[in-house]
């Protein structure tokens, strides 16, 4: 067992829990240390996900990823949606809560998208005392994820990394570092993916997300539809050397593999999360290509599959 | 330098406008006086029209299909076109204001009720189809995610309706939804679960349905007119008694309400439709 990070184990190698994949799980075990789940599918949801994640969250630990936060929005912050968080984080228990650095809605419209925002003194303000009212109202460090972007606004000064980092510093707030939304976001926007994640402090990230992009041609997208390509496992490897290694040569931080369109199997998903047990041991990750490319066609700028409606028939 | 609050709202103008990133930016540029170019990096990646275009592409496309995954056999019933055009109409009409997808399509059914083409009487069984599929569809989503009759402990009732008779407080469960319709859905929903053709619009009739949930499995049944209105008056905090005497009638006294309920209990139970009131409830 590693030391905590804020108080927070390392959890091992997961997945995000998705639909799909529930009657798979109860009937042959978990087959990873931990789960993700999206916030916003279980709260006010009493029926069979609600009942799967029950049966499963008494075999492996769970941490709670939501989409509809919105720390970085100029709308006040939603005190109900938080105390639904709030009540469904008794209810279930997770090790974590993380959201996005980003905006979600403004004037009580929900895009349902990671939206980037200007990076200035006064967004930093902004953001830092919601982060506080937040940890605050959870009586908890709430985690926060680098989002993947398609633009950046020119009255921005401050580089991502260093807002984050500041935050991090600042509030005491968590970091959940996706090194595909490095990957993405340092193609579209033209810097240097490394120094991104070297900025980050280590001792606040604790979690790492993988996941596969969409290459359409000029920018690259956050899909989660696909395999992790080689350049997002070399920037793990360094996320997880920035972050050192226990007294076994073992990783520090929980590592997750997002995948929310084109969800392949059960077991199909256990064999790509099995390549970040490779990749960390040394192995070489086959094979060593970038994200195919795919002709330019409008696609989500977030994935929602995993908001997409149940299954009718499902088996208890 | 815009405030964020401009920024975000600016963003947001050409995320939801109608017709795309160029219109939403001109839009956004009369609003709130600020250009996508200055607004807006370039590099050789991209220009900053692609890079609105990613967002404002994304956001109809995420609601869309949405929408779509939330009314599979209505979409099926209008074809393509037809729900896209009804389903555009709606997001623009009706942005999300809620943390959760979930509850985007809430209002669909009603919208389409509202949008009746004009020419088109109000009975007419292929307008009543779509508005009331809807509604079936809608209230079979609600009905998956709703308190359901799973932790109930009185199951062993269903075994005898004269242990049921010393049961006087029934609850429906939360889950349970009935519906007042225009056309005979059950048959036709069957039929489209068990085809892809879309079967012949059902002939104008009213049906009453309970859309209920036993085991985490969702199921629709039909109801006769006192069995609706005993599950509505409960469901409205009546006891029996009350409820049993807003449903009778000339043909069904109150003593034939009861004494037929009585012997429905069992089966009303097995469906997932009642379960008995906890012990605190009827005290």
């Amino acid at each position: 067992m590693t030391a905590p990070r804020l108080g927070l184990p390392n959890l091992g190698f997961g997945v995000g829990l998705r639909n799909v994949h529930l009657d798979h799980i109860l009937r042959h075990g978990p087959g990873v240390d931990w789960f993700e789940i999206i916030s916003e599918n279980f709260i006010g949801h009493h029926g069979y996900a609600r009942h799967a994640l029950d049966r499963i969250r008494a075999q492996v630990p769970v941490v709670m990823h939501g989409v509809s936060m919105s720390i970085g929005s100029s709308d006040p912050l939603d005190r109900t949606y938080l105390s639904k968080l709030k009540q469904l984080a008794e209810e279930i228990e997770p090790v974590l809560i993380s959201d996005h650095l980003c905006w979600t809605g403004v004037v009580g419209i929900n895009a349902h998208d990671l939206l980037p925002m200007p990076l200035d003194e006064p967004t930093y303000q902004h953001v830092r005392q919601r982060v506080e009212a937040v940890q605050e109202l959870l009586q908890r460090p709430l985690v926060l994820e680098n989002p993947s972007s398609y633009l950046q606004f020119t009255c921005s000064p401050m580089a991502e990394c260093d807002f984050l980092a500041r935050l991090a510093r600042e509030t005491g707030c968590g970091l959940l570092l996706d090194v595909n939304n490095v990957y993405v976001s340092s193609h579209n926007h033209g810097f240097d993916p490394e120094h991104y994640i070297r900025q980050l402090p280590p001792e606040h990230i604790v979690q790492i997300h993988l996941a596969g992009p969409t290459d359409t041609g000029d920018l690259l997208i956050d899909t989660h539809d696909r395999p992790v390509p080689a350049r997002v496992w070399q920037l793990y490897v360094l996320a997880q050397q920035c972050c050192g290694v226990d007294s076994s040569g073992d990783s520090t931080v929980s590592t997750l593999l997002e995948w929310d369109a084109n969800i392949p199997a059960y077991p199909e998903l256990l064999i790509e999360l099995d390549k970040a047990r490779q990749t960390l041991r040394g192995e070489i990750v086959a094979p060593a290509i970038d994200a195919d490319v795919t002709p330019p066609s409008p696609s989500y700028s977030t994935p929602i599959a995993f908001q997409l409606r149940e299954e009718h028939a499902v088996a208890p | 330098m815009p405030s964020l609050h401009d920024v975000q709202h600016w963003l947001l103008t050409v995320m939801t406008t109608p017709g795309g990133a160029e219109r939403g930016a001109a839009l956004a540029r009369q609003h709130h006086g600020l250009a996508a170019g200055e607004l807006v990096h370039a590099n050789a990646v991209a220009d900053p029209m692609r890079r609105l275009g990613v967002y404002a592409d994304g956001y109809l496309m995420r609601l869309y299909d949405c929408l779509a995954a939330d009314y599979p056999m209505l979409q099926r019933v209008m074809g393509d076109d037809v729900f896209g055009f009804f389903a555009r109409a709606y997001l623009w009409e009706n942005p999300s204001h809620s943390p959760t997808l979930y509850d985007l399509g809430a209002g669909f059914p009603a919208f389409l009720a509202r949008h009746r083409p004009p020419q088109t009487a109000a009975d007419d069984g292929m307008w009543l189809l779509p508005v009331e599929l809807a509604r079936f569809e809608r209230a079979w989503l609600e009905t998956m995610r709703d308190h359901g009759p799973e932790h109930a402990h009185n199951q062993a009732l269903t075994a005898s309706p004269w242990a049921a008779m010393n049961v006087t407080h029934w609850t429906v469960p939360p889950c349970v939804r009935l519906l007042d319709l225009k056309l005979p859905l059950i048959p036709f929903w069957q039929a489209m679960a068990a085809s892809d053709e879309v079967p012949q619009c059902p002939q104008s009739e009213n049906s009453l349905v309970a859309i209920t949930r036993m085991h985490y499995r969702v199921s629709a049944y039909p109801l006769t007119y006192w069995q609706y209105g005993m599950l509505d008056a409960l469901r409205q905090g009546c006891d029996l008694h009350q409820a049993s005497r807003r449903v009778e009638n000339q043909d069904m006294p109150q003593e034939r309400v009861l004494a037929d309920w009585t012997l429905w209990i069992p089966v009303a139970q097995e469906l997932g439709l009642l379960v008995a009131a906890p012990q605190h409830q009827r005290d």
